[in-house]
């Protein structure tokens, strides 16, 4: 009994550390994402055509292949680069925890970029006009009058994509970033199999409370950030 | 350029593929002038407007605002556009910004006045359209009449020389027509050079110096309201008068 004792204790401390990582690998990715996103939808929407083409090639490629070919390319393609060109010995080694941000954060910036650019379309065009006519230039006006009202109007879009990368996060346990799956693994492991829905169930609902928690986050941003008059009331 | 001539507008071209919307225009307005476009629907009147400040730029022609050429790809437009106030036939407001916000955003960011400075002017401004009571309100919290008397005191808080007005009563039912018909009535007074695309004939007879009668892109008429309204040279004039006499009243 005083092994199941330090069993438990082990694990739930794994678990929890677990825990850590999966919110500082989601929150991380989510900032990369955000500010890759901000200049990419803005050039998706007021660049020029081959602006517009790179960054839809961007976006199509990022959302169109499975996010864990986008992790194996950043960690383990990365690493066999130089044999494309005949020169084994030239390789780009990115540590996992930098290759999983950059790969879930990428992957994020080409979602969140549509989600903004959504948003962008939604203001009125003659609000542009408007600060134009002001004497505004054209990124003034597309930053300090379009784009932060395209950022409030992304807030719903913003939050379903935040729960998106951390129900992904756990893909990033195959290159060993001790996350939470990860932790669940090895104490399965350890267990040698004696355990498992005992393990998994509590780390389900541990994601699902940081889904809860992040949902939570995201509202009350909204509330805050609510412009009077302008949307519906809270009943 | 004269100096008396505030704006000129010479042979101007706009076309939107194949249809030529702006067909070769060119009129001048005076320094205090009120000059009042009427013409039917999709005859360029509001793109005319667009085309003096380039925020649809003209495919040919040229535009001076006193001897600064606007159309010149040398020139600081956004310099000139300070000099141009325009007033938005949907007002246009800055939805984020208060009342107040929308008056001063200009003054602090693009006249780099200080935050105190911006806000005092644009009280005074806001004063000035009657709105003193409404400052910290935001546009979807206005009425029609009030949001557009917000978007003229956004536009006369720059200090322009010559304000351009694109239908700036037909969003509004006729209640809300007259607050705004007033502000505008003061500022012409108030010597204000105006040019006015609208089709409120009482507004144009109480306020203007001229009337200009566009249709198909070319002004086919221009003159002094008395002789535009009473004794139109051009049939069609005198037909499209009297349509909107009959809509709008007299």
């Amino acid at each position: 009994m005083e092994d199941l004792g330090q069993f438990l204790l082990y694990s739930a401390i794994a678990v929890g550390k677990g825990a850590l990582v999966t919110i500082v690998v989601t929150v991380a990715s989510l900032l990369l994402g955000f500010v890759l996103a901000v200049p990419l939808s803005i050039g998706r929407t007021y660049g020029n055509r081959p602006i517009q083409f790179l960054i839809q090639l961007y976006e199509g490629f990022f959302r169109g292949t499975p996010h864990i070919v986008t992790l194996f390319i950043f960690y383990f393609g990365l690493r066999h680069v130089g044999e494309l060109f005949g020169n084994p010995a030239f390789q780009i080694a990115i540590p996992p925890f930098p290759a999983a941000v950059l790969a879930l954060g990428i992957t994020s910036s080409a979602y969140q970029s549509l989600i903004f650019r959504s948003s962008i379309q939604a203001i009125s065009r003659d609000q542009y006009n408007a600060a134009r006519s002001l004497g505004m230039g054209r990124w003034q006006a597309i930053l300090t009058i379009v784009f932060v009202q395209a950022l409030r109007l992304s807030i719903p879009g913003l939050t379903n994509e935040a729960t998106i990368v951390l129900k992904d996060s756990p893909i990033t346990y195959l290159v060993a970033i001790p996350e939470m799956l990860t932790q669940a693994r090895g104490i399965i492991d350890s267990a040698m199999g004696k355990v498992f829905f005992e393990v998994l169930i509590p780390v389900s609902l541990i994601y699902f409370g940081l889904f809860v928690l992040s949902n939570k986050l995201f509202e009350m941003l909204d509330e805050k950030l609510k412009i009077p008059g302008f949307e519906l009331e809270r009943r | 350029m004269g100096s008396e001539n505030i704006l000129t507008v010479k042979d101007l071209v706009k076309e939107f593929g194949d249809n030529r919307v702006l067909d070769k225009i060119s009129f001048t307005v005076k320094r205090g002038e009120v000059v009042v476009i009427i013409g039917p629907s999709g005859t360029g009147k509001s793109t005319l407007l667009r085309c003096i400040n380039s925020l649809t730029p003209p495919d040919e022609g040229r535009v001076w605002l006193d001897d600064r050429e606007i159309t010149d790809k040398h020139s600081n437009i956004n310099q000139i556009r300070q000099d141009i106030g325009f007033v938005f036939q949907h007002f246009a407001l800055f939805n984020h910004l208060s009342a107040l916000g929308n008056v001063e955003v200009g003054l602090y960011k693009v006249k780099k006045m200080t935050r105190e400075a911006a806000r005092k002017k644009a009280i005074e401004e806001l004063t000035r359209v009657g709105l003193q009571d409404h400052m910290e309100k935001f546009p979807a919290e206005l009425s029609g009449g009030q949001q557009q008397r917000v978007g003229i005191a956004r536009s006369l808080a720059m200090d322009p020389k010559i304000m351009m007005f694109d239908e700036p009563t037909s969003a509004l039912d006729p209640e809300l027509t007259g607050e705004v018909l007033t502000v505008m009535k003061d500022l012409a007074q108030a010597g204000m050079t105006m040019v006015v695309v609208s089709h409120e004939i009482g507004f144009a007879r109480a306020v203007a110096d001229r009337i200009v009668f566009m249709e198909e892109g070319n002004i086919v008429e221009d003159g002094p309201p008395e002789e535009i309204l009473k004794n139109a040279k051009k049939a069609r004039t005198r037909e499209f008068l009297h349509k909107i006499t009959e809509l709008y009243g007299e």
